[in-house]
């Protein structure tokens, strides 16, 4: 009996492990604080920048139920900031019960905005 | 058969052929003609199951013998499916609303799973506890859904690219799109209904 129990829950955990792995594998690099709440991004500055002169900076949002990490594979903006010499930042919407949509629209809108400025300064 | 029939008629009586084929030429171009073939074949694959499946699920209702029961699960669905239809509307009224819907739904799968998987062990207990299984048709049992999962999961693997959908939410869903739990259930019913 516990065996065939053992064996039904194989394809769940599997998909736990699938989801660790996810996590691990698209975690971001970098976290604010805005407007209270912890906000987290993905920073690409390319190796060659000179940091010692201002560089542009672009900061790519990724669509409804994405993440940084997809955001940064599908736009490619890294290849282009290697070259042209810019930095890109994908943020990560929040997500969950009380703490944001998943996307970004609603009364969390504003509250991104402002999230997005503190990054870029 | 019945889906060998249906589809074609449905597709003429509608005037909805050149639609579903400029629908059919979009796919080709976004995915790619092996992908957009096996996308085909999933589909009318999965037509099929689910007549099967509409076929079948149900028996484990009629098996018990319980008129109430029959008629408790109709009246139950037929509120679900208003109440759904409310709901629904309601969502679609609101950006934000379908915002958070969107976002809830691989935490409803992981819900569904969960109680599918309780569900299962369940019955499987119950079954083995009255004799209906053995050890051995039980393990078998689970090694059947397991292969079945994992071969619906593969196939959306390979259609779906890792960069668009998450691996653990094509898991969640091959784990509720392939039947167990009433399926198990339908032994346990007939069982309680020749002891009534």
């Amino acid at each position: 009996m516990k065996t065939a129990l053992l064996i039904l829950t194989l394809p769940a955990v599997l998909a736990l492990t699938e989801a660790v792995s996810f996590h691990a594998k698209n975690r971001s690099n970098g976290t604010i604080v805005s407007s209270g709440e912890r906000r987290e991004y993905l920073l690409h500055v390319p190796g060659n920048l000179d940091r010692r002169k201002p560089a542009a900076l672009v900061i790519s949002l990724h669509g409804a139920g994405g993440w940084p990490v997809m955001q940064r594979d599908l736009s490619r903006w890294n290849e282009l900031a290697d070259r042209e010499g810019f930095i890109v930042v994908y943020p990560q919407v929040e997500t969950g019960p009380g703490r944001g949509s998943g996307t970004w629209v609603g009364s969390a809108t504003r509250v991104h905005r402002g999230s997005h400025r503190q990054i870029a300064r | 058969m019945i889906v060998a029939v249906a589809v074609p008629v449905a597709l003429l009586w509608s005037d909805a052929t050149e639609p579903i084929f400029n629908i059919a030429r979009n796919v080709d171009d976004a995915l790619g003609r092996p992908r957009a073939i096996i996308l085909g074949f999933l589909i009318l694959a999965g037509l099929v199951g689910s007549t099967w499946k509409q076929l079948v699920q149900g028996l484990y209702i009629a098996m018990s013998g319980h008129d109430w029961a029959v008629k408790g699960i109709a009246f139950t669905t037929l509120v679900a499916v208003t109440f759904g239809f409310l709901v629904v509307g309601w969502i679609l009224d609101s950006r934000y609303r379908i915002a958070l819907a969107l976002n809830a739904i691989p935490w409803l799968m992981a819900a569904f799973v969960a109680l599918k998987l309780v569900l299962a062990m369940r019955v499987m207990q119950r079954g083995a506890a009255r004799g209906l299984f053995t050890r051995r048709q039980l393990i078998i049992g689970a090694i059947a859904w397991d292969v079945c999962v994992l071969a619906v999961y593969g196939v959306l693997a390979l259609i779906l690219p890792e960069i668009l959908v998450r691996r653990h939410y094509l898991l969640l869903v091959a784990m509720l799109v392939v039947p167990f739990v009433r399926l198990a259930a339908a032994p346990l019913a007939v069982a309680r209904n020749r002891h009534r």
